[in-house]
């Protein structure tokens, strides 16, 4: 019989937003008062910040932001070892490790004790159960298991949904797609990056994911999923396809519902802040892009304070008709770290993405390249037909996709077709966007 | 549906208690030690999942 509950936690999902702020403010005092009771950094950086006064949301926006870049200074060279100034536990209570991918400089380390551990469990099971996954499923991850965060708490929540987990951790891409067809796996966890690429491979072996696998829902994660990109995917693989949203450092803070309209907000237990993207601390009103900062309000082992998420998102401000009370959020705008201003205009590599997968199925790969001849900022994309695709057409294409990103982003792009296989497959985060002005 | 929070925050705090209990008991027993420090990580789930909304 399928199970018709929506909510993980029926109490919570649906309170009043009053009652979950309050909730979250509390737990942000108490976060306040252990960080400086127990962590060396932020012993340092909230000197001066008393916890009993932040009774409200403008208050909490006087407590400084923390930066990935204070994160990694406060480890290096500290002790104890691997974690020095922002371990806020006895070394001798951690029992897991994991590490930021380093894609923006040196790699954060990221323990956690049994306890937080079991809390960034318990807070994917939230963002499992929205999307859809219970105990009837049999889940399939594609996933290196490996020293990145990525798909372990999937792993476990859905182990602790009820679900049976089939870990397909050391086999090839063909290997993969054999072991879910031979277990008929219902349910799938994977890059959105790393689900088009199966798909690709899949129809190489003669396999139609929609015709002969039994997948019917997916969740993505390790990377942002424009909407075309989610879109493609649930064509794709005849599957609801569920987006979610968080990092080595918060855990998971965020995962769409059956709506699958935005993304809600795993509220009290993180506190979310959208500041403006000019001053980056000017708190701002629904409706407006901003940078996303986040606080996860229980995880004691590394207390994090106002983390800068650096990702351009926007707080979607109607009700979710799934009943939920939390934020909810649409991140729409990529990584702050990827905004360029080219030729007077912004452009980040999001909109490249979302022209790509939501107008023309016959690209199967990209890469967007920013150079500089002499004065002038050049971009180049780089695009992988699908093989169908005769060399006759290419012209017209090319004429097409350029024609789109220029509406899209006002810039104007050159277009180079790449042999097939000639781009790389991801299988965890993917870089398509190489800025090779920088030396 | 209704939920009875106080009952159910009363045997949060009641299994938490009984684990401190076992857990001083069996100091000096990995097994005990160690599992007992599991249904703690648990309880503290509960109090954010449950108890803490009573406050």
């Amino acid at each position: 019989m399928m199970d018709e509950k929506k909510y993980w936690n029926p109490i919570i999902e649906t309170l009043p937003r009053e009652k979950l702020q309050e909730i979250e403010l509390k737990r942000f005092r108490e976060l306040l008062r252990w960080a400086k009771d127990q962590s060396p950094f932020y012993k340092r950086k909230l000197r001066g910040i008393e916890p009993g006064d932040i009774r409200t949301m403008e208050d909490v926006a006087k407590v400084p932001v923390t930066e990935k870049d204070e994160l990694r200074a406060a480890q290096e060279g500290k002790e104890p070892y691997l974690y020095g100034d922002l371990l806020a536990v006895p070394p001798e209570r951690l029992s897991i490790f994991h590490q930021t991918s380093g894609t923006t400089g040196k790699p954060v380390y990221i323990p956690d004790t049994y306890e937080s551990w079991q809390w960034v469990v318990e807070v994917w099971c939230y963002i499992l159960y929205a999307a859809g996954f219970r105990a009837q499923d049999r889940v399939f991850l594609p996933f290196a298991y490996n020293v990145y965060i990525a798909f372990w708490q999937g792993h476990y929540a859905a182990e602790k949904l009820g679900c049976e987990v089939v870990p397909g951790g050391a086999l090839d891409t063909q290997g993969r797609i054999q072991k879910m067809k031979e277990v008929k796996a219902t349910a799938l966890m994977n890059t959105p990056t790393y689900g088009l690429h199966m798909a690709e491979v899949a129809k190489e072996m003669g396999i139609d994911p929609r015709r002969d696998l039994n997948i019917r829902r997916m969740i993505s994660a390790g990377e942002p999923v424009p909407e075309p990109t989610r879109l493609r995917l649930e064509e794709l693989w005849g599957a609801e396809v569920y987006d979610h949203i968080g990092g080595t450092e918060p855990g998971g803070w965020g995962g769409m519902c059956s709506e699958k309209k935005g993304m809600h907000v795993i509220e009290p237990h993180y506190l979310f802040e959208m500041v403006d993207l000019e001053t980056m601390s000017k708190p701002i009103p629904p409706g407006t892009k901003g940078v996303a900062v986040i606080t996860p309000l229980c995880r004691r082992c590394i207390p994090l304070i106002r983390f800068n998420l650096k990702d351009v998102m926007m707080v979607m401000d109607e009700p979710c008709p799934c009943g939920r009370t939390s934020i909810r959020v649409s991140q729409i705008g990529g990584r702050v770290d990827d905004l360029r201003k080219i030729r007077g205009v912004f452009f980040t590599p999001a909109v490249v993405e979302e022209v790509i997968r939501g107008k023309f199925p016959e690209v199967l790969e990209f890469e967007t390249h920013l150079t500089q001849e002499e004065v002038m900022p050049v971009l180049t994309l780089r695009v992988e037909f699908d093989p169908s695709i005769g060399e006759g057409q290419w012209k017209e294409l090319r004429g097409r996709i350029r024609e789109q990103l220029k509406i899209r982003s006002n810039l104007t792009f050159e277009i180079e077709v790449v042999k097939p296989g000639g781009l790389p497959r991801y299988t965890l985060k993917s870089s398509r966007f190489k800025d090779l002005t920088k030396k | 549906m209704d939920y009875n929070l106080r009952e159910m925050d009363s045997e949060i705090k009641a299994i938490e208690e009984s684990a401190k209990r076992l857990k001083a008991l069996g100091q000096g027993i990995e097994t005990v030690e160690r599992n007992t420090e599991a249904i703690l990580a648990f309880t503290f789930l509960l109090k954010r999942n449950i108890s803490d909304l009573l406050e």
